[in-house]
């Protein structure tokens, strides 16, 4: 994962367990490998630009920039938050060792 | 680089690749199945779970058509295909489509009574067979919210053999079909991808692979055959075949069901355990009705894409059902290889009529899970209404759109059509390429069109048509 992608899923992920959060990154970051080439370069471009807008705010205000994306009249820029907060919700709740299945 | 040698190669494993290995052997062909993904012995993973997507489907479900809108796909990726990841529901060519099919692609022993011969001899080998005693409650409630409005539905059969005690196993081609193959003297290479194919003078001459050891370090196979049967299901075989340099019919005319999903909660629980196996079949084909795998995850997931306040429901979650409506549409898509990259590229196209019917597909669907006592309905939506009265379902109709609505489909057909006019399709009738006269497609690729129901018996059982062909004229 590029770092702005690491601080994203930080971000999304609710639990404060430290072993749940880091089988979290470790499913995004093999879900984010394992994508097709054009959605990951898609992905990554995103992301890069996202660095230099997050880079030249003061403060760097990376849920403000996920607020903004989310309100986006562009669907492409809306995708970028819902593609982490989909794979972080849905990795939190099914790795959770005490969820039910 | 390793060589191996082989009568038949079949790349790939699912429902085509199966069946036509099994037919083959048994025939006594010397069979070589070759398959990308892993072998993951049946039973070993939760179904629909986190680690069965991240071990056997592709991308780990990740995977996306281009278009507005994108359309989210999944493919199994393992030995049995996504026969070893579907819900298993058996729903045979529906007759009126077989009948059309014969006639626009000018097909021979494709008539539906040929047709249910066939698949007949597939049910034979692998047992379908109802629920027994009541079915669960999450599709139970489909049936309700239909009688109560007095439309249609039907508890369809599944692929899957109940024991004494009415437990169910499914019946995927690692359970079925590939043990008989194996046992009538095929060989099952697992982790094995197929680069190309070598084609030279009209001929196909074999496939340059590679194997993936366990250690993770690669293996460099080239595999001699004297033919070669692609079977990798809608996407790959199309890429495939273009890598090594077949273009013309080859990955135009990609079909699929473009699927909305609706979040339904209950003011009961409801088992989660299953994919429903009723469907409501009053729209049918056009439009097919029925519910989802629902873990805790689909479940958030499906909330969440409205993109309203879901806290409540999802501490609710043991409340609350997917279910979705499917549609057949107008248009279709592509799926280009492009050099360089590993995955093709599929982009898929929706007409506004596509756009309608999914939104009358929507508000149908709310319809039913209102009258079958449904609270409340998240739809999939960004910025959908979350509805709690019938009356508030209208508001449905205008927010489906390109922007807005999130898609997706777990079938996909069509992409190398079978026809006896060379200019209508890419193979021809009975899934020959043209231009190579001993490569074959069997295939989903090979459907005309998406079927409008859950596609594998008809896979199944026009591979079996077509490998008796094969038996038949090689």
């Amino acid at each position: 994962m590029l770092p702005i992608e690491r601080r994203v899923v930080a971000d999304l992920t609710q639990s404060t367990d430290p072993a749940l959060r880091q089988r979290v990154h470790d499913w995004v970051d093999g879900t984010l490998q394992d994508m097709s080439d054009v959605l990951r370069l898609g992905v990554a471009a995103e992301s890069v630009l996202f660095t230099v807008w997050v880079g030249l705010r003061r403060p760097r205000d990376l849920h403000g920039l996920l607020a903004w994306l989310d309100r986006s009249p562009i669907s492409l820029l809306r995708s970028y938050p819902r593609l982490f907060r989909s794979l972080v919700l849905f990795g939190e709740l099914e790795l959770d060792d005490g969820a039910v299945s | 680089m390793t060589v191996l040698d082989a009568e038949v190669l079949v790349i790939g494993s699912g429902a085509g690749g199966a069946t036509t290995a099994m037919v083959l052997a048994e025939a006594g062909r010397s069979v070589l199945v070759v398959e990308e993904g892993p072998w993951v012995e049946p039973g070993t993973l939760v179904p629909f779970s986190l680690e069965e997507m991240a071990r056997t489907y592709r991308h780990h479900g990740s995977s996306a058509a281009l278009g507005a809108p994108p359309i989210a796909y999944a493919e199994g990726r393992c030995v049995g295909g996504s026969t070893e990841v579907n819900s298993g529901l058996w729903h045979r060519l529906p007759a009126a489509l077989a009948e059309e099919w014969r006639q626009q692609y000018g097909l021979d022993e494709f008539t539906p009574s040929a047709l249910d011969a066939y698949a007949a001899r597939i049910e034979g080998w692998v047992p379908v067979h109802a629920v027994p005693g009541a079915a669960p409650r999450s599709s139970a409630l489909i049936a309700e919210g239909a009688a109560t409005l007095g439309w249609r539905s039907v508890e369809f059969p599944r692929a899957v053999a109940y024991d004494a005690s009415g437990r169910g196993t499914k019946q995927s081609m690692l359970r079925t079909l590939l043990p008989r193959a194996v046992a009538a003297g095929a060989t099952v290479m697992a982790d094995t991808a197929v680069r190309r194919l070598r084609i030279r003078d009209g001929r196909v001459r074999g496939a340059l692979c590679r194997r993936t050891r366990p250690d993770g370090t690669h293996d460099d196979l080239e595999i001699r055959a004297d033919h070669v049967v692609v079977c990798g299901g809608a996407v790959q075989s199309p890429a495939l075949l273009q890598r090594s340099g077949l273009r013309r019919g080859i990955g135009m005319g990609l079909k699929m069901h473009p699927t909305i999903k609706v979040a339904a909660r209950f003011p009961h629980a409801v088992d989660h355990d299953d994919v429903p196996m009723h469907r409501i079949t009053e729209f049918s084909p056009q439009l097919a009705i029925g519910g989802s795998a629902s873990r805790r995850g689909h479940v958030a997931l499906a909330l969440a894409d409205s993109g309203a306040d879901v806290r409540g429901a999802l501490e609710d979650w043991d409340h609350v059902f997917v279910y979705y409506a499917a549609i057949r549409s107008d248009l279709g898509g592509r799926v280009v290889s492009v050099p360089g990259l590993r995955a093709p590229l599929v982009t898929y196209r929706l007409t506004d009529a596509d756009l309608s019917r999914l939104a009358r597909g929507l508000v149908h669907l709310g319809e039913a899970l209102l009258a079958a006592g449904a609270t409340e309905l998240y739809p999939s939506v960004e910025g959908g209404q979350v509805v709690r009265r019938p009356e508030d379902l209208v508001r449905w109709w205008s927010q489906v759109d390109r922007a807005r609505s999130n898609l997706m489909t777990v079938h996909l057909t069509s992409s190398i059509r079978m026809s006896s006019d060379p200019a209508l399709a890419g193979a021809d009738g009975f899934g020959r390429v043209w231009g190579v006269e001993n490569l074959r497609v069997n295939d989903a690729s090979l459907l005309a069109d998406a079927p409008g129901v859950n596609p594998q018996a008809a896979i199944m059982t026009i591979a079996l048509r077509n490998a008796d062909h094969f038996l038949a004229t090689t």
